[in-house]
């Protein structure tokens, strides 16, 4: 488990390795070390890149020994991961939300709704994911610096 | 006289620790106590992981004619995996003392 630079995360594709995502996107949004309950807007971001990253280590590399890649970027109106691993292709499309009460198959459900986008292309054997997730209105935004604007209020 | 166990988790019920609180809740089944409360009062995140040991408890429990029931985080963030899947409508909370 290796933290790169500030905006860059690479992990093993194992459970306890998505437990780095949390303090890295607060570093990355500037929030310090504890997440700030005035911004929902990491621990929202955190919830789905575990989803993700639990979904790249138990499909894409089906438990085999396998990297993680993450990458942040933050803009005037919220942030986008890209996510890169080099597990086996898989389209989202193709598994539909649960229509009934079941024990598994709700991370895939979490991740569309808790992302504004979330799209996958397929580059040089590696998929490509990309997350993104808008800064909730009134409660906090990201300023033209990049880092979050708590309450609302005036950077 | 009915047995309710009540199991206390703290910090992140999340896929490196759902294995043992789903195991816990199974022994508990097996001995034939099927009215347990989780107490996720103090919980800082939940996955869909830590969401499906709860779900198996509870559908094991009910099986029984007994329930699982959960303290509510006090957490927005640990509360929201719940909403999401609408969770938050079969699972009968409790709320925190």
């Amino acid at each position: 488990m290796t933290f790169h630079g500030r905006d860059e995360l690479i992990i093993p594709a194992t459970p306890v390795a998505t437990r780095l995502i949390g303090p890295w996107l607060n570093a990355v949004l500037d929030l310090g070390h504890e997440p700030d309950p005035a911004s929902d807007l990491a621990s929202r971001a955190e919830l789905a890149l575990v989803e993700h990253c639990n979904n790249v280590a138990l499909h894409g590399y089906a438990g085999d020994e396998g990297s993680i890649r993450l990458v942040a970027q933050v803009d005037d109106d919220g942030l986008t991961v890209t996510v890169i691993d080099s597990g086996v292709e898989f389209d989202p499309r193709s598994v539909a939300d649960p229509d009934e009460v079941q024990v598994h198959g709700y991370g895939l459900m979490i991740i569309r709704k808790l992302t504004d986008e979330f799209d996958m292309s397929r580059e040089n054997d590696s998929n490509h994911w990309r997350l993104r997730f808008s800064a909730p209105p009134g409660a906090a935004g990201v300023d033209r610096g990049g880092k979050v604007r708590k309450n609302g209020g005036n950077p | 006289m009915v047995t309710v166990v009540r199991l206390v988790v703290d910090g992140r019920l999340d896929a490196e620790a759902a294995p043992a609180l789903r195991d816990a809740i199974n022994a508990h089944i097996e001995r034939g106590v099927v009215n347990l409360v989780v107490d996720l009062a103090s919980i800082s995140f939940v996955d869909t992981a830590g969401l499906a040991a709860l779900v198996s408890g509870m559908k094991r429990s009910r099986q029984a004619s007994g329930d699982l029931q959960l303290v509510r985080p006090t957490s927005t963030a640990a509360f929201r995996v719940f909403e999401l899947t609408q969770f938050d409508q079969i699972f009968r909370f409790v709320e925190p003392t």
